[in-house]
């Protein structure tokens, strides 16, 4: 009888300790998420958010656009998955600031949407991008009607339900005069000659007549319940940038997929509006992109023919390069225009310029290269697969203009703004440090983007050129049968932007033209000698101030919240930057703002840094050391 | 001649043996020598079929065709009712009547119009809580005398849903596809459905009966009617319990007072409509005589 009934017992047994070993291991699970928000209320200040939907999301191209972006502005973005923000949100956990990314979280269900709102009316920033937590979680439908974000956002779009395939369109966008002072655009990037009234300008780029942008169709203003401000609109009359205040807390929505755009070389709104979301609506602090806050210019010269060769050596001769460093790039092969036409400056033969070039560079201006020998032949030839016929004249290039400088040159241009990939890997594998680029018109120095992808970790940067329109330099204005005098404003307007917004930006010119275009670089000289007395710009060299942003990537630092309000700021130079070859492995030059309206003046708890006040803020400046601690207490 | 037997016959040997076999020979042969019909004559004949056809459709087209044509006017009356309960009980949920996505019958649906409707998430404290209370439940069952069995067993299935809901909420609370509002229009709607079945599954059993005129036209009416009021009130006292609580509670309160209740509830009505039959009907299809004297 025993062994009849024995093995049904030992099934049940078996049954009942496959079910208590599952249930003890999501037991544990239960208690491993449960324990880390308990641990994570007492992580200081609550960070800014980048949601995403899971951990999956994070090695998406799009999401490293976002945190990309958001460490070369010095916004302390951090990636919160939404289950951890809902498990804040339930332990009454307030987040500062939220932002829900675009393409990488475009499904969301009423639940996360529902603590969206609470975070809102709690008090807090939302910045929501396009398509975020547009879709219903289970098939990834918009939902009946319009987005579910409608109210917050203060416009209906998403309207799927009515308009189908016409959900979404592709139009110029412009941005009013308040939302450039707002978001700090820069000048021409705004071409206000399409409005009437002279209150909207587009949005433009370099060389691109028209800069269309795809944005969802909107619908008259949705149960706005605080005011709405459109700072863009499409062509067609859709906000493509709104700000609406909710409850105690205020959402921005931009109607463009920015962090999608980032990734396809057009980072240029993401990069702005990401830092105005952080330091004007937020107040929260972030980590300076330039040396000692100190915003400048790169001045880059594509010498490349020798019709350059004797402006040069009369700029030389009137003073012009008493101020730099510029960043002076050459093409050295002995022809420009075509094979054998004797136009080029034929730098190994050439002593005049040899000498010209070491002078320059004694006075402290970068030497770089040019593209490739010959430069028209080179600039318009060169392709994605003809790596193996335009590589020599690379190299030709690059070993003509290291002789020059005594050691291997480390900054780019490519002739024509044309770059294949290939160049980009040898510029890599060469240990360059910078390359002037085209794409990402009018961004400081930033991590490129290769084809949707995050271009592989280097000490390379991209210096994308800033453009007054749709033209970039002094040599297209016969082109476009424009006048200099506005393009003169223009260098002088940008010089005093990157001045007052603390940043760098990159220009460059042909010294070809310099004796045609004397009244432009006169301007340039005055205004930089002007600008750098009050002690708020410098000329930079991209080769130093990639070295100095490589060091500036290293760097961690948080925020932490005190007793009565009071706040700190922990920061080390990472272990990374150590060794024999990294003598900066302090955090010299790094510098964090803190807006003078929220903060009173900051105190250096532990390292060196020295602390300066400007209009809006404290600005604390390292001086040495691996670590600073500061702190503060309310203004 | 295929001698095998049928699989029936086979089904049967295998599942119970010659003894059930040999009872069914039994019972087939009682039939066979009392005029019985067999297993396989036909329940209903052709005879009867059109009176029984007229049954179902006295019991269950009037119903079905005033609830169709009143929906507009219930839905209506729910939003005006939930809105006003919210008021009071300060829920703040916004409902509204739209037509059912590809609908072009008219068929109307409730679409809850808030998501930013006050869901509470459950904190560590409340699910350290919950946890607490289902193990207590669990082991205190366990020393419950036999008689309250089915006690035990109902309060194990909700318990084992409250732990399942607590996992879920813990692990993946972002996948959590409700709030209280959409929770209030999926109950209502789903109570409006349920209202559609009522009919129909009225008429398949109790409209069988003969019953006078009267009662197969109203008692499904007066049915209807008592749910009309009964399920919006049901979800609200869901919502509410929900408010005063967290989506933690959701799975399980839909469990105890959702669908299920309902089903139980017509279930008790069915079995009391079937108790006040008349003491003497006449023949029914197929010749069923009522065996009391």
């Amino acid at each position: 009888m025993s062994r009849a009934a024995g093995p049904g017992p030992q099934r049940s047994r078996r049954l009942l300790l496959v079910l208590l070993a599952l249930l003890a291991l999501l037991g544990s699970l239960a208690a491993q998420r449960t324990w880390s928000w308990v641990q994570a209320a007492d992580h200081g200040l609550q960070p800014l958010a980048l949601l995403l939907p899971d951990a999956r999301a994070l090695a998406h191209p799009v999401t490293q656009a976002w945190l990309q972006v958001a460490r070369e502005e010095g916004v302390p973005l951090t990636p919160l998955y939404a289950d951890e923000f809902l498990h804040r949100m339930a332990n009454g956990q307030r987040l500062a600031g939220v932002v829900v990314p675009d393409t990488v979280h475009t499904r969301a269900s009423d639940l996360l949407v529902s603590q969206l709102y609470r975070h809102v009316a709690d008090g807090g920033q939302l910045l929501l991008a396009f398509d975020a937590a547009v879709h219903q979680p289970q098939r990834g439908e918009y939902p009946p009607g319009a987005s579910r974000l409608s109210p917050l956002v203060g416009v209906r779009y998403a309207l799927y339900q009515s308009l189908g395939e016409a959900t979404t369109v592709v139009d110029t966008v412009q941005a009013s005069r308040q939302a450039q002072a707002w978001l700090g655009l820069q000048p021409g990037k705004l071409d206000f000659s399409v409005d009437p009234q002279g209150q909207w300008g587009e949005l433009t780029t370099y060389a691109y007549a028209a800069l269309d942008y795809s944005h969802y169709r909107t619908d008259t203003p949705a149960q706005a319940s605080g005011p709405l401000q459109v700072l863009m609109r499409s062509a067609g009359g859709d906000p493509v940038l709104t700000l609406h205040r909710q409850g105690r807390g205020q959402v921005l929505w931009a109607n463009l997929p920015l962090g999608y755009l980032k990734t396809r070389t057009d980072g240029y709104l993401l990069h702005r509006l990401l830092p105005f979301w952080a330091r004007t609506l937020l107040h929260w602090p972030v980590l300076s992109p330039v040396p000692e806050g100190v915003g400048g210019m790169v001045l880059n010269l594509h010498v490349d023919s020798n019709a350059a060769q004797a402006p040069m050596a009369v700029l030389e001769r009137e003073g012009w390069f008493d101020q730099g460093p510029m960043s002076i790039h050459v093409t050295a092969g002995p022809d420009a225009i075509r094979l054998h036409d004797r136009t080029g400056l034929d730098l190994p033969r050439n002593q005049d310029l040899h000498a010209l070039l070491q002078r320059l560079q004694s006075r402290g201006h970068e030497l770089g290269s040019h593209g490739g020998w010959i430069h028209n032949v080179f600039g318009y030839g060169v392709g994605e697969d003809n790596a193996q016929r335009f590589m020599p004249w690379l190299v030709l290039n690059h070993d003509a203009v290291s002789a020059v400088r005594g050691s291997p040159v480390q900054v780019y241009s490519a002739p024509m703004g044309n770059q294949p990939r290939w160049v980009t890997d040898w510029l890599r594998r060469e240990n360059f440090r910078a390359y002037y680029t085209t794409s990402d018109n009018g961004v400081g120095p930033t991590r490129a983007f290769e084809q949707g992808q995050l271009a592989p970790h280097s000490a390379l940067w991209s210096f994308p050129v800033s453009s007054f329109g749709r033209i970039a330099t002094l040599d297209e204005l016969p082109q476009r049968a424009l006048p200099e005098a506005p393009f003169t404003r223009f260098m002088t307007d940008l010089m005093a932007y990157t001045a007052q917004a603390g940043v760098v930006r990159l220009a460059y010119f042909h010294p070809a033209t310099a004796m045609t275009y004397r009244a432009t670089l006169e301007a340039i000289a005055l205004q930089a000698q002007a600008l750098s007395d009050s002690g708020r710009f410098r000329f930079y060299g991209m080769q130093a101030l990639a070295e100095f942003l490589n060091r500036r990537e290293q760097v961690v630092w948080q925020l932490h919240a005190g007793p009565e309000g009071q706040r700190s700021l922990q920061a080390r130079a990472c272990c990374a930057m150590a060794g024999p070859d990294r003598p900066g492995s302090t955090l010299a030059g790094m510098t964090w703002l803190l807006d003078r309206a929220q903060a009173g003046r900051p105190e250096v708890i532990e390292g060196q840094a020295r602390i300066e006040a400007d209009a809006l803020h404290w600005r604390v400046i390292a001086t040495g050391a691996q670590r600073l601690h500061i702190q503060w207490s309310p203004a | 001649m295929n001698s095998r037997p049928s699989l029936q016959a086979q089904a049967q040997h295998a599942l119970h043996g010659a003894a059930l076999r040999r009872a069914c020979e039994q019972v087939q042969d009682w039939r066979m020598r009392h005029g019985q019909p067999t297993a396989d004559a036909p329940v209903v004949t052709a005879r009867h079929l059109p009176a029984l056809l007229g049954r179902l459709l006295l019991s269950a087209g009037p119903a079905l065709a005033v609830l169709w044509v009143l929906q507009p006017q219930i839905l209506l009356g729910w939003l005006t009712l939930v809105g006003w309960w919210c008021q009071a009980l300060g829920l703040p949920l916004q409902l509204q009547l739209q037509p059912l996505p590809l609908s072009r019958t008219g068929w109307l649906q409730l679409v809850g119009d808030s998501p930013g409707d006050s869901t509470l998430l459950p904190s560590v404290q409340a699910l350290v809580w919950t946890a607490a209370v289902c193990a207590l439940v669990w082991l205190g069952s366990a020393r419950w005398p036999d008689r309250w069995l089915p006690l035990r067993v109902l309060l194990r299935a909700l318990v084992g849903v409250q732990l399942a809901a607590l996992l879920f909420v813990v692990l993946l609370p972002s996948q959590f596809p409700y709030t209280l509002t959409s929770h209030l229009t999926t109950l209502l709607n789903l109570g409006y459905g349920f209202m559609a079945v009522v009919p129909v599954l009225l008429s398949l059993g109790w409209g069988l009966l003969a019953l006078p005129l009267w009662q197969r036209l109203l008692v499904p009416l007066a049915l209807l009617a008592y749910l009309a009021v009964l399920l919006p009130h049901k979800a609200l006292l869901q919502v509410w319990l929900l408010s005063h609580s967290s989506v933690v509670h959701m799975p399980v309160f839909y469990v105890a007072l959702g669908p299920l209740l309902d089903l139980m509830v017509f279930i008790a009505l069915y079995g009391w409509l079937l108790s006040l039959r008349p003491q003497t009907v006449s023949a029914g299809p197929g010749g069923a005589k009522d065996p009391r004297p």
